[in-house]
């Protein structure tokens, strides 16, 4: 379990990250908190013959809110969900996430975009990106773009990132004034990737309809997935059976991958639980309180 | 007694907490070269080997195949040899032109470091013309199987049968028969420390020094000098802090010889440490076995007889001979009477990793199996669980209690103390088992569902031959002890301190307590089940008492006072009621020893307050145990929750509770992931898919609850101190108690447990085929 050899190179600026990026393109591997690259490289899985630490450019390690909505740098470690408490007022369904990242020790170095660019389907923070509609901004030699996370998550470790790409930053809006939010999932242990994982969005527009109240689940298959209640129900309101209906189709379409640690049955019951109740609590937590 | 029985800190604590704890791995000797092993990708086939790639890569020294091992050193031996295993298969130190398991070691690199090693280890060609593999352990004794040994006629290695009483005549006469297939599944012992070996040759003494991890270094010794053809004398095997060993580590594995001949031939210090995929692919695994059992009662629940067969899977080689099936087959029957008994335990080779004892070795599933039984028996008579173990619990005055067959060492099994009513009786107590009756059934009410899970163990611990332990008292009155029971962390330098202590009346800082190095002693078995609590505890106490003796003679003549008028306290013989007329220990070894130069002053005693004493059990005491526990199931989910969980153990007299409670403490995290996490799983091809921490999981402290211990004291009459050991008591029960209670809450839904580990997803599963059954039913 010792990485094949590499060269290492630690730029000081986006600049020479880029320079680096053109100059090894696939060769090179960017290194972030190194929590899941780190065994990747160590278990011979991955061998890139440059690592490109990103650690030492200075900037990425910010993050802040902004008319459209909060940016966060590509240093910010998952731990500032938990610590940073105007953070975790900017994206509570994030700073309720965190808690089932992995542990302690591997949220102080793991940074929130680097869970997003490894691309695991059972990632939290995937699951959070897709519900919440973010938008990463990808810089390289060959100009800048920014990438929504429908676009960016392709597949199970895949990423619209090219290769001689840096995510500068993810993007995401500010919560919707009047919503609730929830995050819930089972995990084998605790700070596992979970089984399944389950974001929730309760929000009503000025009739009382629910059309833009959302969930997305995580641990499912290649890549999480997002269910909009008002393509289910189109102009549903307070309708007593309506998120177990819901949360019933919702488990049906979805085609999750059985694994070492879970069925697919299963996962598709753990599904239907816990967008129920992952609904319900998200309500509970609307302005106007639960139905 | 002064500090037996104590909870004193132990003086372990202080370095290993702080980081100070040395291990093998912290070794550094010049010119020391590292080894990385090429293992086997494919379970079976014939295999050609190219290195030159990996030997001409720079800082590449030397590169070991079969052939460049001396013939002495390319099988390992057979550390318990049996008759009933006609075809032992020792693993071969090298694969030699055939590989029969997927990690099975094939290539040794030697290089300026690990990860040279590992690079060369990446140019290693191995030509791999596969053949059929037989990996479950079912299909392996079918005809027409693929042979894991062609020389072997079936992989059917041995039956063992172990019977007492007719069963035949108590089947005929049963009110009912409980039948069951129970499977238990492949896990592994996971010390926080992997294995590891640093070897050199000592060219001041002329002899190999090896450092290794080992929980018997003196069956190492022995090992490595036939290995590589010297002495025992010019071998020297140390073993610095140990971080766990849990059995596995009480075996010989590969590089336990290969380091030593590397260190020999190439002249220079070798250090091999075992990485955590290696450990979790190549080093011995337990547990997988398949019973088919039957349990006849009378109307009244009262066991009349056990029967049946159950497969062991040994994977490809036997390096433990048939210990682990032996030792579930002897154990089934566990607290209860069971009159006639009849087990065939069936030992099957299969192309996986070869199995050995692993903390309870072989006794959980013994546990599981019989308790499993019983809890069928209850249901289908609808008798409590507690009370129908009442019924037929071996009685507190029937000991000692003979099972009627032979032992694992060989000797009639017969259990020497107990008080088993006593056992269940406090754990129901502890976990208040009538009121949670009533709280479960209010709470099924509710929609919520608890379950009461139960059961007792026995085990037979401390095990013989003997212990020999040395002790002497130094010329300023400190204490050395010297033993050849290694440590693995469980804290013998403090509990051996304690008797000491209280022996010789000195206090317990002024004891130290030395081992892991074979030149301490002159013989030793080594640290495993539960042994070296009781046995070389009881060695260490011998020895004391031979020098208080050897005190009290020499300080009786210093004093001019009768042996019998004397005593030992604070370190000094007195003369009772007259506390002026005293002679210190310190004093006693300097009178002794004389002065250099002149002639020896008491002759008659000989010099120095020296000594060494041997103790050799009879035969193995038995600790025994009752745990109980209740959970919280949800049927959604699926999740298990630990409610309450009560330990109560008797390990007769214990030294020192504090260690003991981290024993069981310990022993039930094992015990939690042998029920919920920890499986080792294959593939159909034979690859291991848990050759990470992620897939293989274990119980974290996430996972395992507080756990409330109580002691039941019956002293063991086979050792002075009346001891037993404690060292898997905590794992045993745990999966029997546990499935228990999880059935119990998904009573209601009829689901009936008979497979360890089981996972959510696996719960999820029987709570639909029971509800298919129930709507069969209707
Ligand atoms: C014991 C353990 C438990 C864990 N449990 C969980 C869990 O429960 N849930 C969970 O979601 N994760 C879990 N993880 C993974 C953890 O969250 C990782 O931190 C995260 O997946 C990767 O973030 P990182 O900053 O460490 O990225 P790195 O490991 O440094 O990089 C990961 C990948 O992203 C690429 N990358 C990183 N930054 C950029 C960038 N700015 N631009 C382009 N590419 C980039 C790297 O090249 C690499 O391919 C666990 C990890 C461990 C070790």
């Amino acid at each position: 379990m010792k990485p094949a050899p590499f060269s290492y190179a630690a730029p000081h600026s986006v600049e020479e990250c880029l320079d680096l990026l053109s100059r090894y393109g696939t060769d090179a591997k960017l290194m972030a908190g190194g929590q899941s690259l780190m065994p990747l490289l160590s278990l011979r899985m991955a061998r890139p013959s440059v690592i490109i630490d990103i650690n030492r450019i200075p900037g990425l390690d910010a993050w802040e809110v902004t008319g459209e909505g909060v940016r966060i740098g590509a240093r910010v470690r998952q731990r500032s969900l938990e610590r940073d408490r105007a953070l975790r007022a900017e994206i509570p369904l994030m700073a309720e996430a965190v808690q089932f990242i992995g542990h302690p020790a591997t949220r102080s170095r793991g940074t929130i975009v680097g869970s997003m660019c490894h691309a695991d389907p059972a990632a939290e923070l995937q699951v959070c990106a897709i519900l919440l509609g973010a938008a990463f901004r990808l810089r390289s030699h060959s100009g800048d773009r920014v990438v929504s996370a429908e676009e960016f998550f392709l597949d199970a470790l895949t990423t619209a990132v090219g290769e001689e790409e840096l995510v500068e930053e993810v993007r995401l809006p500010l919560p919707v004034v009047g919503a609730g939010y929830s995050f819930s999932e089972v995990s084998r242990r605790h700070g596992d990737f979970a089984m399944v994982s389950v974001g929730c969005i309760v929000t009503r527009d000025a009739q009382g309809r629910l059309d833009e109240s959302a969930v997305a689940l995580g641990g499912i298959g290649s890549r999480a997935q997002r269910f909009r209640l008002g393509d289910y129900a189109p102009g549903a309101t307070a309708v007593p059976a309506l998120f177990a209906d819901f949360a019933r189709h919702v488990a049906e379409t979805i085609e999750p991958d059985a694994d070492l640690h879970a069925s697919t049955e299963y996962r598709r019951a753990l599904a239907a639980h816990l967008v129920q109740q992952g609904l319900d609590v998200a309500a509970s937590r609307t302005e106007s309180g639960a139905q | 007694m002064g500090l037996f029985g104590h909870r004193q800190v132990r003086a372990e604590d202080d370095n290993l907490i702080a980081g100070r704890g040395r291990y093998v791995d912290d070794l550094r000797f010049p010119g020391m070269l590292h080894v990385a092993i090429v293992r086997s990708q494919v379970a079976r086939a014939k295999i050609k080997v190219d290195v030159a790639a990996a030997l001409a890569l720079p800082g590449v020294h030397a590169v070991f195949t079969a052939d460049d091992l001396p013939l002495s050193a390319r099988i390992l031996p057979d550390c318990h040899p049996n008759p009933a295993l006609r075809h032992p298969r020792g693993p071969a130190v090298l694969a030699a032109g055939e590989v029969r398991y997927v990690g099975e070691p094939i290539v040794a690199i030697v290089a300026d470091s690990r990860y040279l090693a590992e690079d060369a280890a990446d140019l290693v060609l191995v030509e791999y013309d596969e053949m059929p593999a037989v990996i479950d352990l079912e299909k392996a004794i079918l005809p027409g199987s693929p042979l894991v040994h062609p020389d072997v006629p079936s992989n059917l290695g041995a039956r063992i049968p172990v019977v007492t009483g007719n069963t035949d005549a108590a089947f005929a006469q049963a009110f009912y028969v409980a039948r069951e297939r129970l499977e238990i599944q492949r896990g592994a012992g996971q010390a926080m420390e992997t294995r590891g070996v640093v070897a050199y040759w000592n060219e001041y003494e002329s002899r190999m020094v090896v450092w290794n991890v080992s929980q018997v270094p003196f069956v190492h010794r022995t090992a490595i000098a036939n290995a590589l053809g010297l002495p025992e004398n010019s071998v020297q095997v140390l073993n610095p802090d140990v971080g766990g060993g849990f059995g596995y580590k009480g075996l010989t594995y590969t590089e336990d010889l290969l380091v030593p001949v590397i260190a020999r031939k190439l002249g220079c210090p070798i250090k091999w440490i075992e990485d955590r995929r290696e450990h979790l692919i190549a080093s011995y695994h337990e547990r997988t076995q398949i019973h088919h059992l039957e349990m006849a009662v009378t109307q009244d629940g009262v066991i009349l007889g056990i029967r049946g067969r159950f497969l062991y899977d040994a994977g490809a080689y036997t390096p433990w001979g048939p210990v682990v099936p032996l030792l579930t087959a002897v154990n089934i029957p566990g607290p209860y009477k069971v009159p006639n008994y009849k087990v065939d335990a069936d030992i099957v080779y299969t192309n996986t990793v070869p199995t050995a004892p692993v903390r309870g070795a072989g006794r959980p599933q013994a546990c599981y199996v019989c308790e499993r039984l019983l809890d069928k028996v209850g249901h289908e008579l609808k008798i409590d669980p507690a009370e129908l173990r009442r019924r037929n619990l071996i009685q507190p005055d029937e000991f000692p209690y003979e099972l009627g067959f032979i032992s694992r060492d060989g000797t009639k099994r017969t259990y020497d103390s107990g008080d088993f009513p006593a056992l269940l009786g406090r754990g129901l107590a502890m976990i208040k088992y009538d009121a949670r009756r009533e709280e479960q059934t209010k709470l099924r009410q509710e929609g919520k569902f608890i379950g009461i899970g139960l059961a007792l163990c026995v085990e037979d611990t401390g095990l013989g031959p003997f212990e020999e332990v040395g002790m002497s008292i130094e010329l300023d009155g400190s204490v050395t002890v010297r033993m050849g029971t290694p440590s693995q962390g469980q804290g013998q330098r403090t509990a051996f301190a304690q008797i000491v202590a209280d022996e010789l009346a000195v206090p317990f800082e002024a004891v130290k307590v030395l081992t892991g190095n074979t030149d301490l002693v002159r013989y030793s078995i080594g640290t495993f089940a539960s042994r070296a609590g009781v046995v070389t505890g009881s060695a260490v106490s011998i020895a004391a008492k031979q020098l208080k003796q050897r005190a009290f003679a020499i300080g009786g003549t210093m004093l001019q006072a009768q042996a019998g008028d004397l005593e030992l306290e604070e370190g000094c013989v007195r003369v009772k009621g007259q506390p002026s007329r005293s002679v210190s220990l310190k004093d006693i070894v300097h009178t002794s020893l004389g002065e250099s130069g002149a002639p020896l002053p008491m002759q008659e005693f000989g010099p120095g307050m020296s000594t060494v004493a041997n103790f050799c059990p009879p035969t193995n005491t038995f600790a025994t145990g009752c745990h109980c526990a209740v959970v919280e199931v949800d049927p959604k989910t699926c999740q298990v929750k630990i409610l309450q969980y009560v330990a109560v153990e008797d390990f007769g007299n214990v030294i020192n509770p504090l260690i003991v409670d981290g024993q069981v403490i310990g022993g039930l995290g094992l015990g939690i992931g042998n029920t919920f996490f920890e499986k080792v799983v294959y593939d159909e091809g034979g690859q291991i898919l848990t050759g990470t921490f992620m897939d293989y999981l274990m119980a974290t402290t996430m996972d395992v609850p507080r756990v409330e211990i109580d002691y039941i004291v019956t002293p063991s009459p086979l050792n002075p101190l009346g001891m037993k050991g404690a060292g898997q008591g905590g794992t045993i029960p745990v999966p029997a108690v546990l499935s228990a209670a999880v059935e119990d809450a998904l009573q209601p839904f009829g689901v009936r447990l008979n497979h360890v580990p089981f996972s959510e997803s696996d719960l999820f599963a029987w709570l639909g085929e029971a509800r298919t059954r129930a709507e069969q039913a209707q």
